[in-house]
């Protein structure tokens, strides 16, 4: 008892205030439930939950015990494995308690009916792991980071996400942002004591300096691509002329029939996505309207959409159907829509053979008979290989959008600063930079150019 | 004595004394000075200049707010230069070697001048008040003022304490006693005090220096003027001289530590880190063993010098062996030996962006009681003390001088919402938005405001309005004149740019980093001569930097929507539960007025503010 107000008073000094619960696991049924109550009351709660309270209260954390959870009316709700978490050394660095409860809604939900009752508020969405962000337990670059590992797909994503939780990208670009408050803090220093400073910073020395940084950020982004890739999916766009057999194909790869497929051209007018893993790459496949001048209106909007997936694709497969001029085809779309990643596709040669050794680069298949799809899906595979810079390559901590985002704003501004410039100029430029570096991990910069430039100068015309 | 009544009662006549009164009379108040040296205003207690970095733009922005610095600079001023030159407009900044006798009668002659201001020749010795609120003002000869406002300007003088080695002298400056029974009256009202310290260097006899060993310092044509509406015939210029420590300097300071006020153990206030004593640098920075000092002469008619950069707080006779083992000083003499002050000033952080105490109602702090240093500081943040007293005694709300929109809103809003650990000083760096607070536009930025708030006259204001139509229109010619190649060519030559073989436009020839708009200008020639420099630096940030002034106005709008969203004075913190603990005991014991403020308390983090300004509107909808 005594401990556990010690550990309470402790936790509430440096804790956001209330005690929230949650499930922790995915909803529905299952062999284990974890129901997780976080806060600087989570451990008083938690006792009142259980039957042997002075057992529970003795519990040292990290441990776990078998416990007996009651209900309202005194009655037994289930029995539980539970381990407490002493903050700061726990996911959201606040004291927490763990229920590891029988699998499914019914035991779960009285568990957390029961941590309501006692004073715990439901926890929001993602407020865990936003706890964690608040006590400094992950940066913002990190807690991007879980959100990917939780949603990770295939193995190259769990590697990316586990790459980013490491704090390397908010490592790196603290790293970076220190050496260009360094020499902004130079700069500073020859415009506020112009009677101090003897020769000015050289344009040369500068741009070394800017480079440098420069070369930093693009190492980061270097990986970022694969790396939200491996996160996020690379999008494969199927594109072709109206009824090639598209959906067909799309339906085929995913073993499933979630486009609809008519005799009908122009059928498919919205884009419908999904997703699936080949050779452990994640795949977002996407099936598009046939490409053609249409005088419909719904079916001119999906050509449209056709042609904004087809650019913001990583690799595009394109469908042309077997018996007309494919050489052609090819080089009409090529000159229209330009791709670097293609993987021509001749559909329907159940009707029209053509031999691999006639198809000049193109793949034979038909989806009614199933020839070709093994080559199909290798190629897939490959293509998107090699869309994201080859498995050669490092990875790379970036997993979000954002996150990469603002590093390319940050080297834009970068790029555009001049070293010629006057130094109250290229200040500019580097705030701005360094604003970007300081979104991306979340952090507060806090330090003060003013501190630097009195530690590291001796000031006093 | 009889009993006086005034709207205000400004105390002390010093550099933020005196514009307080100044602002607080022109925006219609009645106004009482209290001064015990009612022949002596402004004094230079320091340095005898005015300007520099940051400090300049600043002169500028009282001025362009219908205050007197600026004026009794230029009549006194006996070099000039302005500094940053080979750097952008941005920071290029005016500093001005004032004759600092001229200074005093130039200053108090100005606010003699002023319209219906009484000047009351007494030491103030109590502030009143009745339910919180200032109602009069005791004096020790001038009787009891009544009041419902005063503003505290009383600079160095509270509990001011003198040091010289071991020797202490109470006084508010050398030759000046301290104010100690208004300190005390102060401390009563329940104040929170801090201690700072600064100090100052010896001054010189100009006849027993070795000016040949020296290097000299000329200044530049003396043809700038701080004052924006008042012209006046320069002064003969003289030279600054530069020289430096010795090896045997280094060795006397550090040998004599001990007898340091500061290193003995005698001073308890803080100091300032940007105006270190010459122990302060022998021991802070041991690898360097030289350290620059410069000779300034203090008037035209007198034979002090002022011997910057050698401000400590030793014995005496120290003091004479440490000026002697300076080159070209070997027998220099000293006329007035250097010294730490100590003295009370009062947390900023107890103010309300109007300056107005939140402990003491009616009760406005400006200059060094506020923790500032500098003769600029103080006079900035009297305008701003004077105006807002006279303002609240109107029923109107105060004037807020925005970050966005000059040095003194950066200054004031720094002391507010940071305090002050050391005596504060602004530096360009302190103003995020500094690429739009210039000296040369000062008037445009400020003059709406003083003009609607009676701080200038409408003809004043007009010829701002004129000056500004000035800019648009030599932007107007830089964008629409081309100029052939075989005239733009031998300027590109000079300057190493790269020559054209088109007729590019004057704007394009402009956004070369190579080119400068004066000497642009004044190789074109015609249309583009005769334009005042004030016009040519703010159209060469308009075109040369044109991105970066958009970035910066599109930041100072998002900043001016964080301010505009108000907090309530009473709002209850601990009532935000998504806020974080931490952040709602920094909240409730800053209590900031506006989001914007709320921004800059250190230690909040982004995330807390998103979630202030949602339970505001909340709230707001509610």
């Amino acid at each position: 008892m005594r401990q556990d107000e010690n550990l309470t008073a402790r936790a509430s000094k440096t804790g956001s205030g209330d005690t929230v619960v949650a499930l922790s696991s995915a909803r529905g049924v299952g062999a284990v439930a974890v129901v997780r109550l976080s806060g600087p009351d989570s451990w008083a709660i938690a006792r009142k939950m259980v039957a042997g309270r002075k057992k529970f209260g003795a519990l040292s954390p990290r441990k776990m015990a078998l416990c007996n959870l009651i209900g309202g009316g005194g009655e037994l709700i289930d029995r539980a494995l539970a381990v407490k978490f002493a903050g700061p050394a726990s996911y959201t660095g606040e004291d927490s308690v763990e229920f590891h409860c029988h699998g499914g809604l019914a035991v779960s939900s009285a568990v957390i009916d029961a941590a309501l009752r006692h004073g715990a508020r439901s926890a929001t969405a993602g407020e865990f792991t936003r706890r964690a962000f608040l006590n400094g337990r992950l940066d913002l670059a990190q807690a991007e980071a879980v959100d990917s590992l939780v949603h990770a797909r295939t193995d190259e994503g769990r590697r990316a996400a586990l790459a980013g939780l490491d704090g390397g990208l908010g490592t790196q670009v603290e790293a970076m942002r220190r050496s260009l408050i360094e020499l902004k803090t130079e700069l500073e220093y020859r415009i506020d004591f112009p009677d101090e400073a003897g020769q000015g910073l050289s344009a040369e020395k500068i741009e070394s300096l800017l480079d440098d940084s420069l070369a930093k950020l693009a190492a980061l982004l270097q990986g970022a691509r694969r790396a939200l890739l491996a996160c996020r999916g690379a999008v494969v766009v199927i594109a072709g002329a109206p009824n090639v057999g598209k959906s067909s194909l799309f339906n085929t790869l995913l073993g499933s029939n979630r486009a609809i497929v008519t005799a009908t051209p122009g059928t498919t007018r919205d884009a419908v996505e999904s997703e699936l893993v080949l050779d452990g790459h994640l795949v977002r496949l996407v099936d598009t309207a046939g490409l053609r001048e249409s005088s419909g209106e719904a079916e001119q909007m999906g050509v449209e959409y056709s042609r904004h997936y087809i650019a913001s694709s990583d690799v595009v497969l394109f469908v042309h159907e077997a018996g007309s001029d494919f050489r052609r085809a090819e080089s009409e779309f090529l000159a229209e829509y330009g791709h670097g990643k293609l993987v021509r596709v001749l559909s329907k040669v159940d009707l029209n053979p053509v031999p691999d050794d006639e198809a000049e680069g193109f793949i034979p298949v038909s989806a009614k008979t199933g020839q070709g799809m093994p080559r199909l899906r290798r190629a897939i595979a490959t293509a998107v290989e090699s869309a994201t810079g080859g498995s050669g390559e490092k990875t790379s901590p970036v997993t979000s959008l954002r996150q990469q985002k603002l590093l390319e704003e940050a080297r834009e501004l970068l790029r555009a600063a001049c070293p010629a410039n006057p130094p109250e100029i290229i200040a500019a430029d580097i705030d701005e930079v360094c604003t970007r570096l300081s979104e991306i991990t979340g952090r507060i910069s806090g330090e003060d150019v003013l501190d630097s430039i009195f530690s590291r100068f001796c000031i006093g015309k | 004595m009889a009993k006086r009544s005034f709207d205000i009662a400004v105390i002390g006549a010093g550099h933020a004394g005196v514009e307080a009164a100044r602002a607080a009379v022109a925006a219609g108040g009645s106004v009482a000075l209290v001064t015990s040296r009612p022949e002596t205003m402004g004094q230079m207690s320091c340095n005898p200049a005015i300007g520099g970095v940051a400090k300049g733009q600043l002169v500028r922005e009282i001025d362009a707010l219908g205050g007197l610095m600026a004026r009794a600079t230029d009549r006194a001023s006996i070099q000039f230069r302005m500094l940053n030159t080979s750097k952008g407009p941005a920071v290029r900044s005016p500093r001005s070697q004032s004759d600092r006798f001229r200074y005093v009668r130039s200053l108090t002659q100005l606010v003699n001048e002023i319209p219906g201001l009484t000047v009351v020749s007494a030491t103030a010795t109590a502030i009143e008040t009745r339910e919180g609120r200032v109602r009069a003002v005791r004096t020790d000869r001038g009787g009891t003022l009544e009041v419902k406002a005063a503003v505290l300007a009383a600079g160095t003088f509270l509990n001011g304490l003198i040091r010289l080695g071991e020797k202490q002298i109470p006084a508010g400056r050398a030759g000046d006693s301290p104010s100690l029974a208004l300190a005390e009256s102060l401390k009563q009202l329940g104040l929170g005090v801090h201690r700072f310290k600064t100090g100052t260097p010896p001054r010189i006899d100009r006849n027993t220096v070795n000016f040949g060993a020296l290097t000299e310092q000329t200044g530049d044509e003396p043809s700038y003027r701080f004052a924006h509406f008042h012209r006046c015939e320069s002064l003969p210029q003289v030279s600054c001289w530069h020289t430096r420590t010795s090896s045997l300097t280094r060795a006397l300071v550090l040998d004599n530590l001990k007898l340091s006020s500061m290193y003995g153990g005698w001073v308890e206030g803080t100091g300032p880190r940007y105006c270190p004593s010459i122990e302060d640098k022998f021991v802070r920075f041991p690898q360097r063993d030289r350290h620059h000092l410069f000779l300034e002469p203090e008037g035209l008619d007198s034979d002090e010098m002022y011997l910057n950069g050698l401000s400590n707080s030793l014995p005496l006779d120290v003091q004479t062996k440490l000026v002697n083992s300076v080159e070209g000083l070997e027998s220099a003499r000293i006329i007035r030996p250097g010294y730490a002050i100590e003295y009370d000033c009062y947390d900023p952080a107890e103010l309300e962006l109007s300056l107005e105490s939140r402990i003491v109602r009616g009760l406005y702090l400006a200059g060094q009681v506020n923790g500032t240093s500098g003769y600029e500081e103080a006079a900035g943040q009297g305008l701003a003390a004077g105006l807002n007293a006279a303002l609240s005694l109107r029923g109107e709300p105060p004037v807020i001088f925005g970050r966005a929109q000059s040095y003194l809103g950066v200054m004031i809003d720094d002391l507010v919402t940071h305090g002050a650990d050391e005596p504060y000083r602004l530096f360009s760096s302190r103003a995020e938005f500094r690429l739009s607070l210039r000296q040369d536009n000062a008037d445009i930025r400020l003059s709406p405001l003083a003009h609607s708030h009676g701080l200038i006259t409408g003809e004043q204001f007009r010829r701002v309005r004129r000056r500004q139509d000035e800019v648009a229109k030599l932007i107007e010619l830089v964008r629409r004149t081309r100029v052939g190649a075989e005239r733009i060519n031998p300027l590109l030559r000079r300057c190493g740019s790269t020559e054209t073989s088109e007729s590019p436009t004057v704007e394009k020839v402009l956004r070369r980093p190579e080119i400068g708009a004066p000497g642009l200008f004044s190789h074109l020639g015609g249309d583009f001569a005769g334009f005042p420099s004030a016009v040519i630096a703010q159209v060469e940030m308009e075109i040369k930097y044109e991105g970066y002034m958009t970035r910066e106005r599109s930041r100072q709008e998002q900043a001016t929507r964080l301010e505009r969203v108000r907090i309530p004075a009473r709002l209850d913190y601990s009532s935000l539960q998504s806020l974080s603990t931490e952040s709602r005991q920094r909240l409730a014991s800053h209590r900031p007025s506006s989001l914007g403020q709320a921004s800059r308390i250190p230690g909040l983090r982004p995330d807390d503010i998103s979630a202030l300004m949602v339970e505001l509107s909340r709230r707001k909808n509610k």
